[in-house]
């Protein structure tokens, strides 16, 4: 009885790790993304101004998430309020300026915010999709990158828990 | 020779003698009818629905232009629905960064906004469908919380019931309508999701969220499609009882006798503007590959009813819409069809337009997607008989 309950949990376990392997596969191109593209494509949405995204986690989306995107977006601002050590920003693919106006206001939301309104992002290849979350680390490289919505515990998402 | 085929039919199935003298007099004949007979009900079954009319010319007149102003409550984004109350003084639209139906008058001014987002009895999760019946109620289809909730137009909450807890379907988004004091809305039967064209296509359900009834057929075309599109359009006539349904990829329309659940006909023929994928498009397809294989192909976004047309509006989704995801990149086709008649009588490419309703022989359309400019423009459709 055992041995079976063994060989059973150890199948779950075998499982586990071949379907978090199918994860990071499926994410793997954009983890070779470098820091300098992702800054080139910063730079070219923000009017032209240089930024170090070193230490920083930018939450990437449209304006019209759902629901679930909105309430991580909120964890994550709170997060930002009370961290030294690493920033957080947005990017969000909106044409209109009022649109985001709209959004922060309405849901309250504190984090600066790069406008892609030509949405260059898709363009670039930076991301497979939206919303999505990277996480630079001290060097500037992509560390952690994950969808918004799933979980709203920042802390778990910069350890790469 | 006078042939009595009423007596002669009576023969052949009592005497095979006579049976016999029939083939050898008049074979030929009744093989002939029978082989026609075959290959006319062989037609009628695999035949697609083509109808056409070029006695009619119609075109768009811009009557009237109006700017949609910003209250006191900043809208962000409407999608693109609009419903209209049937005396035309109220014009409402689903705001997608607020999650609430914002209500205006009819010269753009603020009236009300009505829901929020949340879980509480007078909120919402998700704005799945809306509309406004003559009593000027405002149905509100929560498909997150699988709630109907009713509230007046100043926003105050009439009712709030879960709606299809024992349901055997599921309600596409955007097309739930008043109908004498129900709801109709088009449907997917859960155990049909793989296989569409199996599915029933409209219910009704009671504004306690109950469901009354279930019927229809969907349109066989999603067998032939390669997109896998569960979406079915709809707009009812409560005066004269028909509903009319459109799949989002079909260019055929079913119109249904609402009174007793019945088709009265499958209509409509494949355009100049539409288009549809080479090939096959999958969930299991790549975003990037499913951009590249609908490129250029064409969606029904609407259907309008008038007094005297059926209209499908069709989009082209251009490659430029796939790069900007800007509205107006869209192009933007009516299709008119003769609703005394069910002919086709023309498609008309509209040049920076975005229809979103019609009422009473006019087309309204969004003319500017700024929110600080949002514009509508009213187009009244003008006919010449030829």
């Amino acid at each position: 009885m055992k041995l079976v309950q063994i060989l059973s949990r150890s199948i779950i376990v075998v499982w586990l790790i071949f379907f978090s392997g199918c994860v990071k596969d499926k994410y793997a191109p954009y983890y070779e993304k470098t820091g300098n593209e992702w800054e080139q494509y910063i730079y070219e949405i923000s009017d032209k101004k240089k930024v170090t995204l070193n230490n920083t986690v930018l939450l990437v989306l449209t304006s019209s998430e759902c629901s679930p995107s909105i309430d991580e977006i909120k964890s994550w601002d709170t997060f930002n309020e009370n961290s030294d050590s690493i920033k957080v920003q947005m990017v969000i693919l909106e044409k209109y300026f009022t649109t985001i106006q709209v959004l922060l206001e309405y849901e309250d939301i504190g984090l600066h915010v790069y406008r892609d309104s030509a949405y260059s992002l898709i363009k670039t290849d930076l991301l497979p999709n939206t919303p999505m979350k990277v996480y630079f680390d001290n060097e500037g490289k992509v560390k952690n990158l994950s969808p918004i919505g799933v979980s709203n515990d920042p802390l778990k998402f910069i350890h790469g828990s | 020779m006078k042939v009595d085929f009423k007596t002669k039919k009576a023969k052949i199935s009592g005497h095979c003698r006579y049976g016999s003298r029939f083939f050898k007099n008049y074979g030929f004949m009744f093989r002939t009818f029978i082989v026609l007979l075959i290959a006319f009900f062989a037609l009628q079954c695999s035949r697609t629905p083509h109808t056409d009319s070029e006695t009619k010319s119609i075109e768009l007149i811009q009557i009237d232009t109006v700017l949609i102003e910003q209250g006191a409550q900043l809208f962000g984004k409407f999608y693109e629905h609009m419903r209209i109350s049937q005396n035309g003084s109220y014009w409402l639209f689903n705001e997608r960064i607020r999650n609430q139906v914002f209500v205006f008058n009819s010269d753009g001014s603020f009236h009300s906004a009505i829901g929020k987002r949340g879980r509480g009895p007078d909120e919402i999760l998700t704005i799945s469908s809306f509309d406004i019946n003559k009593n000027n109620e405002v149905a509100i289809f929560d498909g997150s919380q699988r709630m109907l909730k009713i509230f007046t137009l100043d926003g105050r909450l009439i009712s709030s019931n879960i709606i299809l807890e024992y349901a055997d379907f599921s309600l596409v988004p955007h097309y739930l309508r008043w109908y004498k004091g129900q709801l109709a809305g088009t449907i997917i039967d859960l155990e049909s999701r793989f296989e569409p064209y199996k599915s029933r296509l409209l219910a009704l359900i009671n504004d306690d969220g109950s469901t009354d009834t279930a019927f229809g057929k969907f349109d066989p075309f999603s067998k032939q499609d390669n997109r896998e599109t569960f979406v079915s359009l709809l707009a009812i006539d409560e005066e004269n009882n028909v509903a009319y349904t459109n799949l989002q990829s079909s260019p055929y329309f079913q119109i249904y006798d609402m009174e007793h659940f019945e088709r009265i006909l499958y209509g409509g023929k494949i355009t100049e503007s539409f288009n549809k994928p080479s090939q096959e498009v999958t969930p299991q397809t790549s975003l990037s590959e499913i951009m590249l294989l609908v490129e250029d192909t064409s969606v029904f976004a609407h259907i309008f009813l008038t007094d005297e047309y059926f209209i499908q509006h069709m989009q082209i989704l251009t490659k430029e819409w796939f790069d900007t995801s800007d509205y107006t990149a869209k192009e933007n086709v009516l299709v008119f069809y003769d609703r005394e008649t069910n002919e086709f009588i023309k498609e008309i490419k509209l040049e920076g337009i975005t229809p979103l309703a019609a009422q009473k022989g006019k087309i309204y359309a969004v003319e500017n997607f700024n929110p600080d400019q949002f514009t509508i423009g009213i187009y009244e459709i003008s006919t010449n008989t030829e």
